[in-house]
């Protein structure tokens, strides 16, 4: 090789070097540096989340100037609030799932597996668990099922679901396979969410076999939450914001 | 040797041009990199806006709050009839999650500390709160929430990407915030059973405080509730 070729082969390192601390430099003028895109992307979620809020807000304050309108004709009309308050306890009762509802939706039944178990397979692995309902209850919640029930056992928001031994506790009462769960929604999306390629009925329950299955409905009933045990602890909080 | 000087020469030029494309690269692949600050300006100005907003918002929610309440309170001084009403109401309303209560309990913070910036994966998934949830509701919990959202019947507990966790729709980072009204040991204990929801949480790297609390507040369901589908079948009518 002669020495000409070394040459070339420095310049255009050199010319390249060159561009890049060029480049280096002037984005260190335009880019201040302290701020990052982890930064960045906190400040985007914390606007969407203060969108989402302001967008709840807006909703909750048109369903209460309606129920203030409510009020006030009620108390022009008859001279009390009776038949608003009858109504309003009517709606709460119908939130705290008091309610039997009526409605279109999905009835999903898990049964567990009936494959032959290879050598050194726990047998637990065929088994419809208390964490399966829990995850299968949770995505048809994301998907908007307004009402549920396991077994007939209305869920709530304090309903628990607990393997004892050989039997599933829905509130503290067993029930055993086949788990029947119904929910009440846009049937379409109900059923769209439990078969999606990434459902927790898709990559954690096929493939050990447990049956699964998933029929949509015109019109299905859930039964009211009854139990209607005094709560012992909670009270309504008196005055003051709650933090 | 000339020759020998520009293999030198060469190498200690490559050698530096391979640094400088290495570090540019690291920094970009831990999302360090620097970003305009124009953007950001941009952003922190409609966050300014959109809380302003909020502020008006939640004023206006107070007031419509406060006259229903005083049209109901007067409503139940009328008689007995009414008290009663009222108080069914009330009862009726902290079931539903859509009224603020109080009451004794725990404090459950879930945390991923400092774990976060060793490990790039997320440590706390969604399944750890459902689970959490769960064990609450088991040992007795009265009413939860999480960062201030009320758990109501329909509450969703949903992974959104990367460390986000949604919970009534609202997206929320560690740390986690858990209210439960109960019976503070029980709930405690509930959660600290051997190889429980608290001990198998820290085995995978997060940090879970338990407080029992005196008193404890738990604010109502911020959203609105909705039943498109769900209708009540009243009594007596056929199915």
């Amino acid at each position: 090789m002669n020495r000409k070729a070394y040459i070339y082969y420095l310049f255009i390192l050199a010319a390249i070097i060159g561009f890049i601390v060029t480049v280096q430099l002037k984005s260190n003028i335009t880019y201040q540096g302290i701020i990052t895109i982890p930064k960045l992307l906190d400040l985007q979620n914390e606007i969407s989340n203060v969108e989402m809020e302001n967008k709840q807000l807006m909703e909750s304050i048109s369903e209460q100037a309606m129920r203030l309108v409510e009020y006030k004709t009620s108390v022009e009309k008859t001279g009390n609030a009776y038949g608003t308050m009858q109504n309003e306890l009517e709606k709460a009762r119908n939130y705290a799932d008091y309610y039997t509802v009526q409605g279109p939706g999905i009835i999903m039944t898990l049964n567990d597996s009936q494959q032959e178990l290879a050598e050194g397979e726990d047998i637990a692995w065929y088994l419809v668990h208390d964490i399966d309902i829990l995850e299968i209850v949770n995505e048809l919640r994301v998907a908007g099922a307004e009402a549920i029930s396991i077994n007939g056992e209305r869920v709530t928001a304090t309903t628990n679901i607990r393997c004892g031994g050989p039997t599933i506790n829905i509130d503290g009462k067993r029930h055993a396979a086949p788990f029947i769960i119904r929910a009440i929604g846009d049937p379409k999306a109900l059923e769209a969410s439990a078969l999606a390629p990434d459902s927790y009925i898709e990559l954690y329950m096929e493939y050990t076999g447990i049956q699964v299955e998933i029929q949509k409905v015109e019109k299905l009933i859930i039964n009211g939450y009854d139990n209607t045990e005094k709560m012992k602890y909670l009270r309504k909080a008196e005055g003051g914001e709650a933090s | 040797m000339k020759n020998i000087k520009y293999q030198i020469a060469v190498a200690v030029v490559c050698l530096v041009l391979g640094i400088m494309v290495s570090i540019q690269f690291r920094t970009v692949k831990q999302g360090v990199g620097p970003v305009s600050e124009y953007r950001a300006r941009e952003l922190a100005a409609q966050l300014k806006k959109v809380r302003e907003e909020n502020v008006k918002l939640q004023n206006l929610k107070n007031d419509y709050e406060s006259k229903i309440k005083e049209f109901e309170d007067t409503a139940s001084q009328g008689s007995a009839y009414a008290k009663i009403l009222k108080d069914e109401l009330d009862q009726a309303r902290i079931m539903a999650g859509i009224e603020d209560v109080e009451g004794p309990g725990i404090t459950v913070v879930v945390d991923d500390l400092k774990f976060s910036e060793k490990v790039n994966y997320p440590l706390i998934s969604y399944s750890m709160l459902l689970e959490l949830l769960n064990e609450l509701n088991a040992a007795g919990a009265e009413a939860v929430s999480i960062n201030g959202q009320r758990i109501i019947s329909t509450t969703e507990i949903r992974q959104i990407g990367g460390i986000h966790i949604n919970i009534n729709t609202v997206s929320f980072a560690p740390p986690f915030i858990f209210k439960a009204i109960g019976d503070p040991k029980t709930l405690e204990a509930a959660l600290r059973l051997r190889e429980g929801i608290a001990e198998r949480l820290e085995n995978s790297g997060v940090a879970v405080t338990i407080t029992q609390e005196q008193l404890i507040r738990i604010p109502k369901y911020n959203g609105v509730i909705e039943r498109k589908y769900a209708k009540v079948v009243k009594e007596g009518e056929s199915q």
